[in-house]
């Protein structure tokens, strides 16, 4: 029998292909069946779940502090945002004020978390496309960060240093002049990172034009952060709805013109530039006083006083033990976390734990999009704009 | 009903209940410490202040009464600052001991503080020092830690009926204790534990052993006495800890004796844990459970050998049942309990208690014949006692005189007393005759007395004099004092003939003190949780679950049918009752029965009501001689801590014992 070309062409179907769980590029837990035809892809359907906890429901069993470490354990490249996140929520129900110290230490750690995550993301970036040596700079520089983390806290990671009604203790002598030291030399490095880069022929070729997103499509897959920034819309919580000490603070907010990767490399690279503003600016103006509100109700009092005031005593007892009671209401807290908008919308009920916490978080939504991004792309375009997403699925699967 | 306006809502009502009442009836919580729903009113912590309109000084809402068209607010920045002021000066002199207080985290004061207080101390001076007081083995005083509401003295003085606290001197001086230093000797003083708003009375038993953070609860029925208290039992990593009382209005209210309270160490102390077989040479030899029950098994059903089946209370009506259809399947007659009731188990209202709890508050006359309520079912003397504080009621008594915290006339202390009353020459009779709600209170322990026949006619016949009381009812109250006793009559276990000494025996549960009352030298086999239980003439023992450890039913002297569910794991080789029983009685060596367990037993679980004309059971009725006998009454429990298999094996009890022995004795007289 012999087979006829239009016959035979017929019969080829489109491939279907597995990218993940496993594969390195589909950062962490990601299962991606992807259609193709040929090399090009028709449909990229991303499979979730593989690394879901029930953070959410795990938190309604739970007090609102003991709700708190959750929060570390989201997006674990971007920890101390997402427990800034959840203290803004708890402390807009309790309708409480922080010091202006302790605004200041909350930006000043945020902005060294969207550092820690901006590298990762750019690191791993450069990684999957191919570059192997600016992924072992960047870690080289987050190794220095998460001491930063680990001084101020006591953890590298899951610091749990953000709290409802302040911080949780003062910064440690000297680490503002070692931060300061760090900030110096760093924007070298981002410029380091940048010889190897912004002007390399491989990496433009790789990124430029690829998984390009109108400024109306990114709205309408409900895209926040660098994504969305990059395809010109000038949205940044920090500046449109400024929180914490970020509305006295001095700082630019990169757009881009394209919405190509290139553009999310570039924003991401500008953005680390401006943290280390941000970081030098609170720095010099970091103001005195206490670190966490007055109100022992929804603080401890410290050690110290519970040593000879029976009512710190009993504050600092329950406090642990009990936890505090929320009055009765619901709030929607977002923050400009390094990967977009992070949202905790929670219900109290009056009692010592939340009734209901929603996670709004970014990466969901940029997920989502994968399909629409990288149709009509090839193969390896998908690892970029999984790159480019900065996909983390301690985030999406919660 | 009147009007009143609580924080500018105009509400209606009742009258003559205090503000702090009324505004808890609309589901406002006003916060005290001194003030009890069930204590008398003392307004002397002043943590329920409230705002009156025209009142100059916010007023004590506990001591106040409403009346129409009073302005009450209690959210008022007055009344705020009032209560953060209070509870400043409670703290002045409370220690630094939240850390270890076995109160903290379900302290009345922490709460507050945290609800009402301020965060922020202003007093920084020397606290005072108050000299710890001796409450017995059982309460554990920390006095320093007092904030004076004088719970513990009201409940003391007003329920339980003991003196021994007080409060002494005034103002920062003041202390709760007594004059003189003596052992707090109540059967009921765990309850000031489960009173005290702060850490100044807790449970020695309970000291250092958990938080309330840490404690997973179940709800059960207590055991130890013939009612039945409902329980609250706690545990900790599946260890029971403690044991509270639960809220049931027309049963024991809110309080439970210590027995109930204390007694549950008993579940690992002494507990068999394998079956076993006594060897000729003397010694155990450890059976497998399989071999056991086929031991059990060939013996049972050996025609050439002859058996008593016998019971305590504490078995569950699953087992009672089981006993009685193989006795009966067997053809053995010697089935019952340990030991012999009297009563005629044909009508329940006769070895009812045939009265409700409630309705003791309601009373006018008592009698109590044979009985030490106090000790048999503290349910009912906590009503007397409450009932007697109201006024007008005079309690008489027949038998071992004793003090039921109350006053009582002793009538006599033999049956022959009881012939005079039914004669008409005593005074009693005038008494009865003229009383509305009589209640006569019979003790179980009564109708083991050989002359109970002649005993029943004399007290039916003196029901001509309860002419006023409603006769469709027996106003005759049997009070049981043991679990499942009122169970085991219902189930026509009442009477059995005695051991013969060729029998072996076979127990289900105590057996100790048959062998040691009765001298018996026969051998036996025996089902028994604790070792202590075991008589040397043990020859083939099986361990057995605790009520803690299985689920049943038990019957209590009201004719409840009360369930208790499985909380505890016990001894893996041991086995429950019903189980043991169950099996015996549906293993293939039976002769084909269908269902040996009458049908009614299936439907148990529902309130069975004890109404005269409901004849469940048909038997002869037991004859005997109407005589009456001259030997007093004796005592029901000689000593109240160790009476009943639990509390005989527990430590705690042991200690109450051996603190209060020389106090409890039963001839002590409160005349």
């Amino acid at each position: 029998m012999i087979l006829k070309k239009s016959e035979l062409s017929e019969k080829i179907k489109s491939f279907t292909i597995n990218f993940g769980p496993q594969h390195p590029a589909a950062h962490g837990v990601l299962r991606l069946v992807l259609n193709l035809d040929g090399e090009v892809v028709r449909k990229a359907d991303p499979h979730i779940g593989l690394l879901h906890r029930g953070t959410e429901k795990l938190i309604e069993h739970k007090n609102f502090l003991q709700a708190l470490p959750y929060f570390d354990r989201l997006d674990y490249v971007s920890m101390m945002a997402q427990e800034q996140t959840y203290s803004l929520a708890v402390e807009n129900l309790l309708k409480c004020g922080i010091p202006i110290r302790a605004q200041y230490i909350r930006v000043i750690f945020c902005e060294i978390t969207r550092l820690l995550n901006h590298l990762l993301a750019v690191g791993c970036h450069a990684m999957d496309v191919g570059a192997t040596t600016p992924m072992l700079w960047a870690f080289e520089e987050r190794e220095k960060l998460m001491e930063f983390y680990e001084r101020v806290s006591g953890a590298r990671l899951h610091s749990a240093y953000i709290r409802p009604g302040g911080v949780n203790q003062d910064l440690p002598l000297g680490l503002l002049d070692d931060l300061m030291v760090f900030l110096y030399q760093f924007g070298t490095r981002i410029d380091e990172l940048e010889e190897l880069l912004t002007g390399n022929r491989i990496w433009k070729q790789r990124l430029v034009d690829i998984g390009v997103t109108s400024s109306k499509e990114a709205k309408d897959w409900g895209f926040s952060g660098v994504m969305l920034r990059s395809s010109g819309v000038f949205w940044d919580l920090r500046a449109n709805r400024p929180y914490d000490a970020y509305k006295y603070l001095h700082f630019d907010i990169p757009v881009g013109t394209h919405g190509d990767c290139f553009d999310r490399y570039l924003i991401r690279i500008f953005e680390m530039r401006q943290a280390l503003r941000i970081i030098k600016e609170c720095i010099e103006t970091l103001p005195g006083g206490p670190i966490t509100s007055y109100n022992n109700k929804i603080v401890p009092p410290s050690k110290t006083e519970t040593k000879r005031s029976m009512e710190s005593l009993i504050h600092h007892f329950k406090y642990y033990t009990e936890g505090f009671s929320v009055p009765a209401s619901e709030t929607y807290a977002a923050t400009e976390a390094p990967k977009g908008e992070f949202g905790v919308f929670l219900v109290a009920n009056g009692t010592n734990t939340p009734y209901r916490c929603k996670i709004k978080s970014p990466g969901f939504n940029h997920l989502q999009s994968l399909n629409f991004m990288s149709k009509g792309h090839l193969v390896a375009d998908v690892v970029t704009i999984i790159g480019t997403q900065d996909i983390v699925f301690g985030e999406i699967d919660r | 009903m009147i009007r009143l306006y609580i924080n500018n809502k105009e509400v209606f009502v009742v009258a003559n209940i205090s503000v702090l009442e009324a505004c808890q009836d609309i589901g406002i919580e006003i916060p005290r410490f001194c003030f009890h729903q069930r204590l008398s009113v003392a307004g002397n912590c002043r943590m329920c202040l409230v705002e009156l309109e025209r009142a100059p000084k916010p007023v004590a809402s506990c001591t106040f009464p409403v009346s129409s068209n009073m302005r009450i607010f209690t959210e008022s920045p007055l009344v705020k600052k009032a209560r953060e002021n209070i509870l400043e000066f409670l703290l002045i002199n409370h220690p630094l001991d939240c850390p270890i207080c076995d109160q903290g985290g379900e302290c009345d004061l922490q709460d507050q503080v945290l609800l009402f207080g301020t965060d922020k101390t202003r007093d920084f001076e020397f606290k005072r020092n108050v000299e710890d007081k001796n409450c017995g083995p059982l309460i554990k005083t920390i006095m320093t830690r007092c904030i004076h509401c004088t719970r513990c003295v009201r409940f003391l003085v007003d329920i339980a009926g003991e003196d021994s606290l007080g409060t002494t001197r005034r103002g920062k001086k003041s202390e709760i204790g007594g004059y003189v230093s003596k052992a707090l000797k109540s059967e009921l003083s765990g309850n000031i534990v489960d009173l005290c708003p702060v850490g100044a009375l807790t449970s020695k038993v309970y000291a250092f052993v958990a938080r309330p953070w840490e404690i997973q609860t179940t709800e059960t029925v207590d055991l130890s006495d013939g009612f039945g208290s409902n329980i609250r039992v706690d545990f900790k990593d599946s260890e029971l800890v403690r044991i509270l009382p639960l809220y049931k209005e027309d049963l024991n209210e809110e309080w439970i004796s210590d027995k109930v309270r204390f007694n549950f160490d008993a579940l690992k102390i002494q507990r068999l844990s394998t079956p076993f077989i006594k060897t000729e040479e003397g010694t155990r030899k450890n059976l497998s459970l399989e071999s056991s029950f086929f031991l059990l098994n060939r013996n049972l059903h050996d025609t050439m050998l002859s058996f008593s089946l016998i019971s305590d209370t504490n078995s569950d009506l699953i087992t009672l049942q089981g006993i009685k259809a193989l006795g009966q399947i067997l053809g053995i007659r010697n089935v019952g309990f340990s030991k012999k009731y009297l009563v005629n188990a044909d009508f329940q209202e006769n070895f009812c208690f045939n009265k409700k709890l409630k309705k003791i508050e309601s009373i006018d006359n008592c009698f109590l014949v044979g009985t030490n309520p106090r000790f048999e079912a503290t349910a009912v003397n906590l009503r007397l006692k409450s009932r007697f504080k109201t006024g007008f009621l005079k309690i008489h008594s027949v038998g071992v005189p004793a003090n039921l915290s109350y006053k009582t006339f002793l009538e006599g202390v033999t049956p022959t007393i009881l012939l005079d009353i039914a004669e008409g020459k005593d005074n009693l009779c005038k008494e009865l005759r003229v009383s509305q709600k009589p209640a006569v209170i019979l003790g179980g322990n009564v109708s083991e007395r050989f002359d109970f026949f002649g005993l029943e006619k004399i007290l039916l016949s003196a029901q001509k004099y309860l002419v006023f009381s409603t006769l469709s009812r027996n106003p005759i109250c049997f009070l049981t004092p043991e679990a499942n006793l009122s169970g085991g009559l219902f189930l026509g276990l009442n009477w059995r003939s005695f051991v013969r000494e060729q029998d072996i025996v076979f127990f289900t549960g105590t057996s100790k003190e048959e062998y040691d009352n009765k001298r018996l030298k026969n051998q036996s086999i025996i089902l028994s949780s604790h070792n202590g239980e075991l008589p040397s003439e043990a020859w083939l023992v099986l361990p057995i679950l605790t009520f803690f450890e299985t689920s049943g039913c038990f019957m209590n002297s009201l004719g409840l049918v009360k369930k208790t569910p499985k909380i505890l794991a016990g001894p893996i080789l041991a086995r429950s009752r019903a189980k043991i029983w169950l099996n015996l009685l549906f293993s293939g060596s039976l002769p084909a029965q269908k269902n040996p367990l009458t049908p009614w037993l299936v439907k148990l679980g529902g309130i069975q009501k004890c109404e005269s004309s409901y004849i469940f059971l048909i038997r002869e009725r037991i004859g005997g001689k109407s005589l009456i006998s001259r030997s007093p009454f004796l005592p029901g429990i000689t000593d109240y801590y160790l009476s009943g298999t639990f509390s005989k094996h527990s430590i705690n009890m042991a200690n109450c014992s051996h603190v209060f022995r020389k106090f409890y004795k039963n001839f002590i007289s409160v005349n």
